[in-house]
């Protein structure tokens, strides 16, 4: 009996995206994350005492080019060492790009496969038998698992593969494979990465993806980490997901529907962010607040937006115990009611936003110049209808609203 | 829409307020509450009415949240609904009926004209406070007229401020040059991080370097290492062999030195030591057996002089113990002494206690007074009994003398009352007054309301217009009904505005034909177009020629030929050209032909309209004709109708008054028939009762009042003879129970006296004694008690200590004498003080013997070892001449100095050996010794010392090569342990987010300025004419005909501006150019226009004017309030105030019938 873990893409020093940084958030918590999730697995494989660990490609950015986080992956590795834990490694697209790659020597418990072509590693004591290649290049378009050997007899047949599988949404088509060749190679279980979110294409034999070791912005959201997978003498596997995440990014669905104001909105989020935080026990954090249903408070939202979103801050500062980032306010909500059309100017104002939503050229006459080259970038991301959903509200408000009234 | 109640049923401070809003006419509703009133309370009912109760009322303070009610009766196009609003955010609005059914919010809000409250307010409600800054802000809009019509017309005074602010939101999140909007800040420090980022960066190539580095330097510092070490040995060997060398020469000399003594026998190394010990021992042990022999002999004489007692210290334990007990002994023959002075004093309190007792009989037997508890206990509850039985005969005693006393009295006083008289007459004569009024007043208070009716009436009649007959023909009077009236409204209105129809159709038409002449006028101008007509006209007169040439020419006619063919050629170019012309120029030709034929149109439609125009105003003077004659059978020369129905109302009101004054005359007469009849009722009555003749001047109330006085003297005295008739039968039966009481507690005290007497007969006291004697008794007996205990307990201890002193007394002298000494007759402590003395001194003789004797033996001992000493070392010497070879001890020492020679030069061979083997570095001293031959011993400090230098240089070498190795090592360690790009990076990414997202901020605020732009361009463009149309009138209204006419012109920028016009030479003034008070007025007209244009055609909504006639002077404000009436033509209109003076102005400057006044408190 044996067992090992499964992890890729770490993406070491690869930044979080989307943080804006404020008074009370958890600044120092989260700093560093991709390193001290890669502490976290090299923690785990030493205190469940692993027979060896696999590495499924991506240990850091393409881009990046600083050879410090490749000197503290060398380093983690040391500690593997002495643990006597080896390590399976090959490169993935991003390792491929990078540099860094081809200058950093890495300890002797770690055997980084080749790129020329499929090697097989053994552990004869364990009866296990690796198969692997690293990438070339970047862009490796080709079927790698094509040419992976063929099961050795008797040994528990491991295929290490950085592939996007049949293909997954949001992630580069590299070296791609079917799910019924990867079958009929024979393996006992194939260890892939580069498909970030964790999921298995097929549970007998196990072919599994572990997800990234940690999620990066918000579309990475829920828990991250590795797999520990424990194999009997019968060959017989189980394994288990082990979250390994400093930073956990999770999409907070706050329902306003029928709130008389934004109090009450706050009120609401007071209520839902401890069931939030017992969902993750002392896991730190970033949530995206979408608030979302009919409220008398839209208008409102919508014009003082900023303050409410210092509110909502401070109740996770409050209530989160330091381990809580508002991430982003995102307003998606609607007045109470069909808002009718007036006669007047403030129907006619209403007239000429409907009639705006149905005419791209003028409303794109009107983004013209808006935004300095500089930040250019930002206006042409965002949501055009959601935008004059947002400064329909802003205007009723300031012409309408209290404040307008005084 | 139009609210015709609003019932302020539980709401602020209102309870059950009820505003009818429901007139045929007026719709001006003018509601006039002071400070306080609950004006502003009465305006947020009509908006929470419409639009719900918010959660945070500040309404809620007399009535509490949930009892709120606020009714509400509209008139709509679906229908007339009355509902009442509660507060809450669900099914707050009710039904008003029984059923109070839930009004569905979707037919509500279908019901009202716009959904938003905040809109209904902005757009139907206007207050002083927003006329100011609206005024100021016409002012602010420059010559934005778009802005000026927006803000004004849609009440959103605010526009400009928002514009404004906008700009100011965006501009503090991002300015082109500025470093200190938000946007600014945080690229510049995104900037600084980006630095950071790449400053921190350790590149792969710089990393590759150091580490090459490090491994070259660490390669240079090995081999110089080596070097190093081969310099150094070398020197170490030099530095060994030039040591060695004179060692060597030595160890040749020390070998030549040993040779002589090789036949001389090698002797122990503790051989000479054995010798001196042998030889010199025995005479050393001779003097102390001398010594040891006169030390026994002088001990054995003090043992001689020690005497012992055996006698005694065969006793010494029994000694010892009755030593140790005549303490103890001592101490209880002192107490006894003690004890028996205490023995003495008792037995004489004793006695003295028994002597109070008063018994005769001596101490000893006293014990036979002693009480047992239980005769004690009952003795002192016997005791305790007594007083409460004396009392309950006292108290019953006390309480029967009492009730005795009080029936007398009251028998005294039932006999001393007068009898009482009957009164039921005089109560038959009082119940003729209706209860509860008094009559004389009511008479008094009506005759003035009579008088005061009365000459109102008389006031009315005369002031009503056209009026000249009596008040009675005024109610007799067959006057039209005011539906004819409406009638006649209607159809007065019809004609005036059919008129004014027409008139305007006739201006059009005068407008349009001066239009066509003026297009005709230039096309012709421009060149005269010629017609059909004309073409016809030229061809006829060509044709004419030519048939004349014809016939000339057939018939052979004698004509002027060159100048008909001159005329016929003119005829022909003229059609010619005519035709081409007709042909080149038809747009132009089809342009005029139009016009022409318009221009007829024209004519005859003018011509039908003036002919409409004369039979509209012939049709309008026929209803006037039938209007007077209506009036004429009432003798009135009517006004219009508009007039005449108020005048109907003050007629109704009138004809009301006069029934209310016939009324209240005929109620006068009847109440003084009353009063008369009460009065000759009731004086006889009371005349009789009372024994006094009554005064007939006196006020019936007055009458009253003693009639009643009377008849409740009689009630009283007769409730009171009762009460004392009770009172005594009372009394008889309580004086029969306290008798049975007494006697029951008499029998009780002569049971206590008996038992008391059998209690307390064993008892040495009188068998009269109160419980407090015999309780005194007891008290003393048990004294004495305690005392024969006490004095039994004493007597006991004193026998005890007697017995022991005697005891130890016998045992002292018993000792004494077994010791056998001659003690003089003492106390027996003297005694056995002595003989412990005794004892002690026998005891310190004893152990001195006892340390005598050992000593004697120890010495015996020692001087028979010294003996045996002796002749165990004359043995020793023979055994060390058989050793050394010697055949006498005297030879001894020669050979043991021969000995010592040889032994020291072998040691000395031995430790040079020794040395030169450590300079041998591992070799034999003959491979040194050959290594030694093949050096130059002079050679050897010089090459030593090339070597020291050499080593020298490679040190500093190798230290240069260190100092290099730790330098890149730092290096590399900084960079791996210096905060890592990656948290660098991390800061860089919150300030891209930041950036980010204050650019979407950025992005909103922008875009809602140009949206809001164009907004008010767009409305601009569309409600210019329709609103400046309107607002003209109200404006010439609003500003008492100061200015005329508003007109938009055009300005240098091509901008259209808005133009006030003024004075007879119609002088353009822009906004600019207003006085603060008429901008006000200026909004205030934009504003009316554009309400009264929206009720017109999208039908009435009530329009509410908070206080807006606050900061007007009398003429603005009266011009405003007359605004307000021609607006409430079009639609309902509230107007709040709080000025009492503002109610003057209505009455004086609006029409009568137009308005109404509703007080709020």
């Amino acid at each position: 009996m044996f067992k090992f873990i499964h992890a890729a893409d770490l993406h070491l020093d690869s930044p979080l995206r989307g943080l804006e940084r404020y008074e009370g958030a958890p600044v120092a918590e989260i700093r560093g994350a991709t390193r001290r999730a890669l502490e976290n697995l090299v923690q785990l494989a030493i205190d469940e005492a692993v027979q060896f660990v696999l590495i499924a490609g991506d240990v850091y950015d393409g881009d990046w080019r600083d050879a410090g986080t490749g000197l503290y992956f060398v380093k983690q590795m040391a500690r593997l060492r002495e643990a006597k834990i080896p390590v399976y490694l090959i490169s993935g697209n991003h390792d491929a790009a990078n540099k860094m790659t081809r200058e950093l020597r890495f300890p002797d418990n770690v055997k980084q496969f080749s790129a020329h072509k499929p090697d097989t590693a053994l552990i004869p004591e364990l009866h296990v038998a690796i198969h692997a290649q690293s990438y070339a290049t970047a862009d490796v378009r080709d079927n790698l698992a094509e040419d992976y050997p063929k099961p050795v007899p008797e040994a528990f047949n491991i295929g290490l593969l950085h592939t996007c599988g049949a293909g997954a949404p949001g992630h580069e088509p590299y070296a791609p494979c079917t799910l019924a060749e990867l079958i009929a190679k024979g393996y006992q279980y194939w260890a892939l990465g580069h498909v970030h979110t964790a999921q298995a294409l097929c549970e007998d034999p196990p072919i599994v993806f572990p997800g990234n070791v940690q999620g990066r912005h918000i579309r990475e959201p829920g828990p991250r980490g590795c797999l520990l997978v424990s194999v009997d003498e019968r060959h017989r596997i189980t394994r288990e997901f082990m979250p390994l995440d400093v930073l956990r990014w999770h999409l907070c669905e706050l329902d306003s529907t029928g709130a008389a104001h934004t109090a009450a909105v706050i009120e609401r989020f007071v209520k839902l962010l401890p069931e939030v935080l017992s969902q993750h026990p002392g896991q730190t954090l970033a949530l995206r607040v979408r608030v979302s249903g009919a409220t008398a408070a839209h208008r409102k939202l919508n014009a003082e937006r900023t303050a409410f979103r210092e509110q909502l801050q401070a109740v996770g500062v409050d209530l989160g115990n330091g381990a809580v980032w508002i991430e982003k306010l995102v307003i998606d909500t609607q007045p109470e009611g069909q808002a009718a059309m007036p006669e007047g100017p403030i129907g006619e104002l209403k007239r000429y936003l409907v009639d705006l939503r149905g005419n791209d050229a003028e409303l794109e006459a009107l983004l013209k110049d808006l935004l300095p080259p500089e930040l250019q970038a930002v206006g042409e991301t965002a949501d055009r209808l959601k935008l004059l959903d947002e400064v329909e509200a802003l205007l009723m408000e300031r012409l309408l609203g209290a404040e307008a009234a005084q | 829409m139009k609210i015709l109640n609003l019932d302020l049923i539980a709401y602020g401070p209102f309870t059950a307020k009820s505003l009818d809003l429901r007139h045929a006419t007026a719709n001006l509703h003018i509601l006039y509450g002071p400070n306080e009133a609950g004006k502003s309370c009465t305006l947020r009912a009509l908006s929470n009415a419409l639009y719900g109760i918010p959660p945070h009322t500040t309404d809620a303070f007399l009535h509490p949240s949930e009892d709120l009610r606020i009714g509400l009766t509209l008139d709509s196009p679906h229908g007339e609904f009355a509902v009442v609003r509660r507060k809450g955010r669900a099914n707050s609005l009710r039904r008003n009926d029984a059923s109070e059914s839930i009004f569905p919010p979707a037919e509500w809000a279908a019901l009202l004209p716009v959904e938003e409250r905040e809109l209904f307010e902005t757009m139907f409600g206007v207050d002083h406070a927003e006329i100011a800054n609206g005024g100021k802000s016409l002012l602010s809009s420059g010559s934005d007229l778009g802005a000026m019509l927006f803000a004004a017309a849609g009440g959103v005074e605010r526009l400009r401020a928002v514009q404004v602010a906008l700009q100011e939101s965006a501009d503090d999140l991002y300015s082109k040059r500025g470093s200190r909007p938000a946007i600014n800040k945080a690229m510049s420090a995104l900037k600084d991080s980006l630095a950071t980022v790449k400053n921190s960066m350790l590149l792969v190539n710089e990393y590759k370097g150091l580490r090459d580095a490090i491994a070259d330097t660490d390669a240079q510092s090995h081999k110089l290492e080596n070097e190093i070490s081969q310099a150094s040995l070398e020197q170490q060997r030099l530095r060994r062999l030039q040591q060695a060398s004179p060692l060597m020469a030595k160890r040749r000399q020390r070998i030549e030195q040993l040779k002589p003594h090789e036949a001389t026998r090698t002797l122990a190394r503790d051989f000479e030591d054995r010798y001196r010990k042998a030889h010199d021992n025995p005479l050393a042990v001779e003097a102390e057996s001398k010594s040891l022999t006169r030390d026994i002999e002088s001990l054995k004489g003090r043992i001689d002089t020690t005497p012992v007692a055996q006698a005694i210290l065969e006793r010494e334990s029994e000694i010892d113990l009755l030593y140790q007990q005549s303490g103890a002994v001592k101490k209880g023959a002192d107490d006894r002494v003690r004890r028996q002075q205490t023995l003495d004093d008792t037995r004489v309190d004793a006695v003295a206690l028994l002597k109070s007792i008063g018994g005769e009989i001596l101490v000893e037997q006293a014990a036979e007074l002693r009480v047992s508890d239980p005769i004690q206990k009952r003795i002192l509850t016997l005791g305790k009994s007594k007083e409460a039985k004396e009392l309950a005969v006292t108290s019953i005693t006390h309480d029967l003398e009492k009730v005795r006393a009080e029936q007398s009295r009251t028998i005294a006083e039932r006999v001393g009352l007068p009898a009482a008289v009957d009164t039921s007459a005089l109560d038959k004569a009082l119940a003729l007054l209706p209860p509860g009024r008094d009559l004389e007043a009511e008479h008094s208070s009506l005759s003035k309301v009579v008088a005061a009716a009365e000459s109102e009436l008389v006031r009315a009649v005369s002031a009503l217009p056209d009026w000249h007959g009596t008040r009675d023909e005024l109610a007799s009077a067959a006057a039209p009904l005011p539906e004819t009236v409406s009638e006649f409204q209607a159809a007065f209105l019809q004609h005036e505005a059919d008129e004014k129809g027409l008139l305007s159709n006739r201006t059009k038409l005068k407008n349009e034909r001066d239009h066509v002449e003026r297009d005709l006028r230039r096309i012709e101008q421009e060149q005269e177009v010629p017609t059909e007509h004309d073409l016809g006209s030229s061809r006829t007169s060509r044709d004419s020629q030519w048939r004349f040439i014809r016939q000339a020419w057939l018939e052979v006619i004698a004509v002027d030929g060159p100048a008909l063919a001159s005329s016929f050629e003119t005829c022909v170019v003229t059609s010619d050209q005519i035709a081409d012309r007709l042909r080149r120029e038809a747009a132009r030709v089809s342009e005029k032909a139009a016009l022409l034929v318009r221009r007829e149109q024209l004519a005859e439609q003018s011509a039908a309209s003036d002919l409409e125009i004369n039979a509209e105003q012939r049709a309008t003077a026929e209803l006037q004709l039938e209007w007077e004659s209506r009036w004429s059978k009432v003798g009135v020369s009517p006004r219009t109708p508009t007039e005449m129905q108020s005048w109907l109302l003050k007629r109704d009101a009138i004809v009301k008054q006069l029934a209310v004054v016939q009324q209240s005359q005929a109620a006068l007469a009847s109440l003084q028939e009353m009063v008369v009849a009460i009065r000759q009722a009731l004086i006889p009555k009371l005349e009789v009762i009372t024994g006094v003749v009554v005064d007939q001047a006196t006020p019936l109330s007055s009458l009253t009042a003693q009639a009643r006085h009377a008849v409740a003297g009689q009630v009283e005295l007769r409730q009171r003879k009762a009460a004392l008739q009770a009172d005594e039968q009372k009394a008889v039966r309580v004086i029969e129970d306290l008798g049975e009481r007494l006697r029951t507690a008499n029998s009780a005290l002569s049971d206590w006296k008996q038992d008391w007497r059998e209690a307390t007969a064993d008892l040495p006291v009188r068998p009269e004694a109160s419980p407090e004697e015999v309780e005194a008794a007891l008290d003393l007996i048990r004294s004495l008690m305690t005392k024969i205990d006490e004095m039994e307990k004493l007597k006991d201890r004193i026998t005890k200590l007697a017995r022991d002193e005697a005891d130890f007394t016998a045992k002292v002298v018993g000792a004494v004498e077994a010791a056998g000494l001659a003690l003089q007759p003492a106390s027996p402590f003297t005694a056995i003080q002595t003989l412990n003395a005794e004892l002690q001194k026998n005891r310190t003789n004893r152990d001195l013997l006892r340390t005598l004797l050992g000593q004697v033996e120890t010495k015996e001992n020692d001087l028979r070892h010294s003996q045996d000493q002796i002749a165990r070392c004359h043995a020793l010497l023979a055994d060390l001449c058989t050793e050394a070879g010697a055949a006498d001890p005297v030879t001894l020492p020669t050979l043991i100095e021969r000995a010592a020679d040889k032994l020291a030069i072998t040691t000395a061979l031995a430790e040079l050996e020794d040395s030169l083997l450590g300079f041998a570095a591992g070799a034999t001293l003959e491979q040194l010794a050959v290594e030694l031959e093949a050096l130059n011993p002079d050679e050897l400090p010089s090459r030593i010392d090339g070597l020291h230098k050499q080593t020298a240089t490679l040190q500093t070498k190798k230290a240069t090569s260190h100092q290099s190795l730790g330098a890149f090592r730092q290096q590399l360690k900084e960079k791996e342990t210096a905060d890592s790009a990656g948290q660098s990076a991390d800061d860089v990414e919150h300030l891209r987010s930041r950036i980010a997202n204050l650019t979407e901020e950025y992005l909103r605020f922008r875009l809602a300025a140009r949206i809001l732009a164009k907004a008010v361009d767009r409305y601009r463009e569309n409600n210019q004419g329709p609103l400046l149309k309107t607002a003209a009138p109200l404006f010439r209204q609003l500003t008492g005909e100061s200015f005329h006419d508003l007109q938009v012109d055009w300005n240098e920028k091509s901008e259209a501006v808005l133009m006030g016009i003024r004075g007879t030479n119609q002088k353009h003034i822009g906004v600019d150019g207003m006085s603060e008070a008429t901008l006000d007025q200026l909004f205030l007209a934009l504003r009316l226009a554009f309400v009264s244009n929206y009720c017109d055609s999208k039908g009435p909504v009530p329009f509410i004017a908070d206080d807006v006639l606050m900061t007007f002077d009398d003429a603005r404000a009266t011009a405003a309030l007359q605004a307000l009436e021609t607006l409430s033509h079009h639609t309902q209109v509230l107007l709040f105030t709080h000025h009492h003076h503002h109610l003057e102005l209505a009455r004086q400057g609006l029409t009568p019938d137009a308005y109404r006044i509703h007080h709020l408190n």
